[in-house]
């Protein structure tokens, strides 16, 4: 990404979300929306400023880091099965949805390939961490988790 | 093949029983139902350790003494000053297996003036246990020796007496718009988010008055005088503390603890908790232990707390209409 | 009171108490490392197992285990970028990139060796100066803790040199987001989008395990390394950190201890203020600023020695007036009161030896601390030679795990996995998560503290008397002030003495 198109896109990012906050707060006493309103202005004075810095940037200027070694579907693969995974939590417990997603994560991220013996090494890491995190938060520590339609 | 034989047996004696319970609990064949049959979940709405807590904990080693077949789980759901438990235990199934704790004033002013999502009436109320009245005190080199004086400087000085309160829409907030409403005094209210920086700021002068309860007060008598307490009858942690009645201010407020199940619930299983409540607050082992932990246990039972609250709906509506704080 | 203190001693070392101490800084340790279980959950969870036991052995434990969370935070903030619990949120800003160059273990004892210290010291000041230390707190009103706050925000300014701009707006988006929920002045609904489950606001903890915690898993599973961080356990690493520590960190350690001991004392900051402050504190008084946030070990050492120094800070108001410091210290008082003791200054003569046992078990748990710290650093660094692939998930669990345990509610797994994009993404951007976490967690004091100052210059008449002439209010300013110029003055000269190296080239 270039220092141009980043500085665009937080200056955007920005104002919209104030601009948000700004709409809801319509309707608060002026107490209450007293240091949001201020945050807001603030937000979007910067906003404006990211913008203008952002047209005056060389348009070639990269940011020092580099991003080249992100592998994009792997992140993505994960965040939507992380997504999967909560909705299932809900439903069918924590316990057994975390063995899945332990077990399939694992599986698909391992570099050895979608192997056999690849996903054995990740139910063997899927039953241990389940077991682990079984054992500390619900035997030892007493803290709920939660629990659907399996336990 | 024996095994498997056995084995259709018991499933079919389970299904049977299972029709027949759940047929039977619409029939007055109730009273044949066991219960409690699995452990009861008890839901706190203020964080573990709070005092709300440490009372439940206490009641809890005396139902595992008079009710020893099952136990309570707690599940704690903290959040929005208690709205989100009361709401959980409202929402909750009407199985009599989830039980959990009521604050008076909260749960009248949520749903009132922060759109909460119960309402009053969502609740089998099963006991009350607490009562914590509210007191005036004064820091110990405060020129206020009684609430009296504290009135009249009001009244020459509107809006400099500085009264520091714990939340808005809190037991609190409740009684300082009551000794205004009272006394017709003005001042300026200043909120604090719980009661350690609020006793704090009134020992660091910060604030000249200060509204707290009986249980946060009685371990600062050394640094604060107690102008009064605003209850029907001295208060056994604060015997020489007189109540604002006896001095000529009609002024009763307090916050209570109870406990209820979602509306709904078996009468049968209503009765069961509200007998098991009564034995346990009975105990004077019980009554020793709350008065160990600064708990003034006050008990009433099921159908009087609800009315209770429901009484203090009015009241509260009344005060808040009256300072514009509700339409 | 020489009495005292040996009879205190005597009865921490007893077998069952001793023993009690181990289990209780493990057990602790364990906690406070798991991200979202924090200090204040611990000790709850333990009060009514100390029911059973004799007070003195049950808050010798509570000590043991309230000391083990605080510094377990450290170890998660170091090894994977998450701080365990809010008060090591600036650990992660040295802590990780040691770990990241390889140094974890250097990281982690740097972390052991300085909390213990700051807990010594904390305790000291709990010891000899509680009766004076409890007036102070007293001093400090609502126009001073905002001062404070604002202190503790200026840190933003220097944490993000070179993207000043960037920081104050992530600064800024936090403490926007914290305005979600019940509003502390009226109480009335805010910002809540018309959905009731955003009344309870945004929680602290949630968001910021999705900030560090989730965001770094998508960066974790999305690179080609096949490792966090290159790790090689080698021998005698605590004595290698603890002569460098001597060597260069002998004034950060006791100023920054300084700090967290004072910071503690105050009802409603603790930890998570103190940390920030020593970090920002150490980082001027540095002859070489540039290099903090690079990963060294001074950071850590600040940060952590900081917020251990809180503990025996936030209980010299509870001890001393019934008022306690910390959401742990409240929950210790309970657990006094079930015992039916009595906080207040007579709590030194009418329950002597409880009392200074109490304290004198704080010494010595804290010393223990560096030899079952130093125990357990060899295994948790081992969660470096599990390959990215595996733990990354892991991760996920124990993220969700973690927020949903704060008060059993999904809605805060849903912060936590919002968070995590918000981090991700807004990291592209150049925008700080450091920042934004400081924002939401200041963001509630400062407003807090803002409208509370405000009623009381309404009663007394002056916004400008309220806010500008109290003596500690005016320090805090020009700490403020002094804070926010360094680096503006930094940037110039470095770009200058840059200007000249480029000339010579």
């Amino acid at each position: 990404m270039t220092k141009r198109k980043s500085n665009l896109l937080a200056g955007l990012a920005i104002i919209i979300v104030a601009i948000v906050f700004m709409v809801q707060g319509f309707e608060l006493s002026e107490r209450s929306n007293a240091l949001p309103f201020v945050l807001e202005i603030f937000l979007i004075v910067t906003g404006i400023y990211l913008l203008f810095q952002g047209i005056k940037t060389n348009a070639a200027e990269k940011i020092e880091e580099e991003e080249a070694n992100l592998n994009w579907v792997r992140a993505t693969v994960i965040v939507f099965a992380t997504f999967i995974y909560v909705a299932c939590v809900v439903y069918i417990g924590f316990y057994v949805s975390t063995f899945v997603y332990l077990i399939l994560g694992s599986w698909y991220l391992n570099e050895r390939g979608l192997t056999l013996f690849a996903l054995t090494v990740s139910t063997i890491f899927s039953v241990v961490i389940s077991v682990v995190l079984y054992l500390t938060f619900t035997v030892f520590l007493l803290v709920p988790t939660p629990s659907g339609f399996f336990f | 093949m024996k095994k498997n034989e056995k084995m259709v047996l018991i499933i079919g004696i389970v299904v049977i029983l299972a029709l027949a319970l759940t047929g039977c609990g619409q029939t007055s064949m109730a009273t044949k139902e066991e219960y409690p049959t699995k452990p009861l979940s008890m839901v706190i709405a203020f964080s573990a350790g709070g005092s709300s807590d440490i009372q439940a904990r206490i009641m809890q080693k005396y139902w595992n003494k008079y009710v020893p077949e099952q136990p309570w789980v707690f599940n704690y759901k903290v959040g929005a000053g208690g709205a989100i438990g009361f709401a959980e235990i409202a929402k909750a199934q009407p199985d009599g297996y989830t039980l959990g704790g009521l604050n008076v004033p909260h749960m009248i002013l949520q749903p009132m003036a922060q759109g909460a999502q119960f309402s009053i009436d969502d609740f089998e109320y099963i006991s009350q246990v607490v009562t914590d009245p509210q007191v005036l005190a004064v820091q110990k080199d405060s020129p206020f020796k009684t609430w009296k004086e504290v009135i009249d400087y009001a009244k020459a000085n509107p809006n400099k007496l500085k009264v520091g309160i714990v939340g808005t829409f809190s037991g609190h907030h409740m009684m300082l718009l009551d000794l205004q409403d009272k006394t017709g005094i003005e001042v300026t209210q200043v909120v604090y988010k719980g009661a350690a920086d609020q006793n704090a700021a009134l020992l660091g002068q910060e604030i000249d008055l200060m509204i707290g309860n009986v249980n946060d007060v009685m371990r600062s008598m050394e640094n604060m005088n107690i102008l009064g307490i605003a209850a029907e009858k001295r208060n056994d942690f604060l015997p020489d503390v007189p109540t604002l009645k006896e001095t000529g201010l009609d002024l009763v407020s307090d916050i209570r603890r109870g406990f209820a199940v979602p509306k709904g619930t078996d009468p049968e299983k209503v009765r069961f908790l509200r007998d098991a409540f009564k034995k346990i607050q009975e105990d004077p082992d019980y009554l020793a232990d709350m008065k160990k932990a600064g708990q003034p246990t006050d008990n009433m039972s099921g159908e009087e707390f609800d009315k209770y609250v429901h009484e203090q709906q009015e009241y509260n509506k009344n005060l808040l209409t009256k300072f514009n704080l509700i339409k | 009171m020489l009495e005292h203190i040996l009879t205190g001693f005597t009865n921490s070392m007893m077998p069952f108490n001793f023993l009690l101490i181990i289990v209780g800084l493990t057990g602790g340790i364990v906690i406070g490392a798991l991200p979202g279980l924090t200090a204040t959950m611990g000790v709850a969870l333990m009060v009514p197992i100390t029911f059973a036991m004799n007070p003195i052995s049950g808050l010798v434990m509570l000590g043991a285990i309230y000391s083990g969370a605080i510094y377990g935070g450290s170890n998660s903030a170091i090894l994977i970028n998450t701080p365990g619990t809010p008060s090591s949120v600036a650990t992660t800003f040295d802590g990780w990139p040691m770990t990241q160059k390889g140094d974890a273990e250097g990281a982690l004892n740097a972390s052991l060796l300085a909390s213990a210290f700051g807990g010594v010291i904390g305790t000291l000041f709990l010891l000899f100066l509680a009766a004076p230390m409890a007036q102070l707190a007293l001093k400090f009103g609502a126009p001073e803790f905002f001062w404070l706050c604002i202190f503790g925000l200026s840190t933003i300014a220097s944490m993000s040199q070179g993207n000043v701009v960037k920081g104050l707006i992530s600064g800024a988006l936090g403490m926007l987001v914290s305005t979600i929920g019940l509003d502390p002045l009226e109480g009335l609904p805010r910002f809540t989008f018309g959905s009731y489950s955003l009344v309870q606001g945004i929680e602290v903890i949630p968001a910021m395990i999705g900030l560090f915690s989730f965001s770094q898993v998508i960066t974790l599973v999305g690179s080609k390394n096949k490792f966090i961080a290159e790790y090689k356990g080698k021998r005698g690493a605590t004595l290698r950190v603890a002569k460098k520590l001597w060597k260069d960190a002998k004034a950060n350690l006791l100023r920054s201890s300084i700090i967290g001991s004072f910071v503690g004392i105050l009802p409603g900051a603790g930890g998570e203020i103190a940390s920030i402050i020593s970090y920002n504190e150490a980082k001027r008084w540095d002859k070489n600023k540039a290099n903090f946030g690079k990963g060294i070990i001074e950071g850590v050492a600040a940060s952590e020695s900081a917020n251990n120094a809180t503990i025996g800070g936030s209980l010299i108001p509870m001890l001393t007036l019934g008022i306690p410091g910390s959401a742990v210290a409240a929950v210790i008082m309970g657990a006094l009161l079930a015992h039916g003791i009595q906080p207040g200054f007579k709590i030194f003569t009418n329950n002597a030896e409880l009392a200074y046992t109490f304290i004198v078990s704080l010494i010595v748990v804290n010393i223990v601390m560096v030899f079952v710290g130093a125990f357990l650093i060899k295994g948790t660094a081992r969660v470096l030679n599990v390959p990215t692939s595996y733990i990354g998930v892991a991760i996920v669990s124990l993220s969700i795990i973690g927020s949903y345990a704060i008060r059993n509610s999904m809605i805060d797994v849903m912060v936590m996995i919002f968070f995590g994009l918000v981090g991700y993404f807004g990291g592209k951007i150049g925008f700080d998560t450091g920042a934004m976490a400081l924002g939401i967690i200041l963001g509630p004091i400062v407003e807090d503290n803002l409208s509370r100052s405000i009623s009381i210059a309404g009663a007394e008449g002056s916004v400008l008397k309220v806010f500008f002439t109290h003596p500690i209010a005016l320090l805090l300013i020009i700490l403020t002030i002094v804070s926010v110029m360094t680096p503006m003055f930094l940037t110039k000269h470095r770009s200058k003495k840059e200007a000249v190296v480029n000339d010579e080239a």
